[in-house]
């Protein structure tokens, strides 16, 4: 009600201000209007057609100037009465009780709205860096629940759209076996367990089908054999030679080549 | 490489006689055992093991020998203790020593063995019975019963055809 009140009194106030206006302009705008009638009849006798014009040159003037005034006057009236209306009224008040927003909303065509943006031109003026500078990411990932994305991926979907080939070309195994500790691995391994789960009789008895063990031996066993009979021959024929070096010595006999018979 | 190339020494002659002997020191035992095995199928109530002779013995012991020998120098030109030590008895040309000279030279080890010694003392490491049976006894470790040798001694000039000196008699091939 306060607001209304108010409103009544600067209306009031602004028509007293143009009734007074008009009260005090009207008459003389009559007599002045009037006289140059009738001056402008005798005009064409009596008064000098340059003295007309000059007239209506100063009255141009004085009108034009009468009226920037009176604007910038108006403008001044207007200003104030809006903030005065706007220190007694509250603007966002007004217009959440008497505008219904969700009929504007209902009737602005979003469509049209999004074909007019530009989306290179804000691409362009957007600063990621900034963006990103200012973003707290940890705030953001404390905030996720990864229950949800976790029961959401299908990880079979996911491990089948993979290609493995070029990956793993792209491993240099020599590299990743001079980072990886063997010891570490090792001491980590429980091989207890890993050979309690190893049917070691069934290994065993399909190496021993695989390999033909009783042909390794065999061979072994000859080629030892074998190794025995050619030192036997060659110290025995070593022998050979120091008993004949020894004879001719006691003989002092010059040794000649053996093929050659006497 | 010494001078005493292809011909074989005393000490490796005695080592292969050593075999020899025991080998056939096993075959008369096997003889004995087979008699004995006759004997017992022939008459098993009347059954005692037979005590022969030392004199009996000997005269088999001589004759196994001779017939061992014999077939051995005839047929491939080495023993089972030439084999093992790789040695082979041949003719003067290197061929095959023929069955009468066979067994003589048989005979003649089993009767004087230790005219073997002889080929310490000879300079061409003869033995007695080589003298006799004009033969010889080579290092030859190859299997082919002698024909390389032979085959060696028809196509080269060289007075040592066989070509393996001592000190390195071997290759590892196993004895006839």
């Amino acid at each position: 009600m306060q607001e209304r009140e108010a409103v009544d009194v600067v209306t009031g106030v602004l028509a007293v201000a143009v009734a007074a206006v008009w009260a005090v302009v009207s008459p003389a705008a009559t007599g002045v209007r009037a006289g140059l009638a009738r001056a402008g009849r005798l005009a064409g006798v009596l008064v000098p057609e340059r003295s007309v014009a000059a007239l209506g040159a100063r009255g141009a003037r004085t009108r034009a100037e009468a009226e920037r005034r009176a604007s910038a006057m108006l403008a001044t009236i207007v200003r104030q009465v809006v903030e005065a209306v706007l220190r007694v009224t509250n603007p966002t008040d007004l217009v959440r009780r008497h505008v219904d927003l969700d009929a504007l909303a209902r009737e602005i065509d979003v469509r049209a709205v999004v074909d007019r943006v530009d989306l290179d031109v804000l691409a362009a003026r957007l600063d990621l860096d900034a963006v990103a500078a200012r973003l707290d990411l940890d705030a953001v990932v404390a905030r996720v629940d990864p229950e949800p994305l976790i029961k959401r991926v299908d990880v079979d979907a996911v491990a089948a759209r993979i290609d493995l080939e070029p990956l793993v070309a792209r491993v240099a195994p020599d590299a990743v076996a001079e980072r990886l500790d063997v010891d570490a691995v090792v001491a980590r391994v429980d091989l207890d367990a890993v050979v309690a789960r190893l049917d070691l009789p069934r290994i065993v008895a399909d190496v021993l089908a695989v390999i033909d063990l009783p042909e390794i031996v065999r061979e072994s066993t000859g080629s030892a054999a074998s190794e025995v009979v050619r030192d036997l021959r060659t110290e025995s024929a070593h022998a050979d030679d120091v008993v004949a070096r020894i004879v001719d010595r006691l003989l002092h006999r010059q040794r000649r080549h053996p093929t050659e018979d006497p | 490489m010494t001078a005493q190339a292809g011909r074989a020494g005393v000490v490796t002659r005695c080592l292969a006689a050593a075999v020899d002997a025991a080998v056939v020191a096993g075959m008369v035992v096997l003889l004995y055992l087979g008699l004995v095995a006759l004997r017992f199928a022939w008459s098993p109530l009347t059954f005692r093991w037979p005590t022969p002779s030392a004199q009996v013995s000997g005269t088999v012991f001589v004759a196994v020998a001779t017939v061992y020998l014999t077939v051995a120098w005839a047929r491939t030109g080495r023993t089972r203790g030439a084999g093992l030590l790789g040695l082979r008895v041949v003719s003067a040309r290197l061929g095959p020593l023929g069955w009468w000279r066979a067994a003589v030279r048989a005979v003649v080890c089993v009767v004087f063995p230790v005219g073997l010694l002889w080929s310490a003392v000879s300079p061409t490491r003869r033995s007695v019975q080589d003298l006799l049976v004009r033969s010889l006894v080579v290092y030859d470790v190859h299997r082919d019963g002698g024909a390389r040798l032979g085959a060696a001694a028809r196509t080269s000039a060289s007075p040592d055809p066989v070509g393996q000196p001592s000190g390195q008699p071997v290759d590892g091939s196993q004895q006839a």
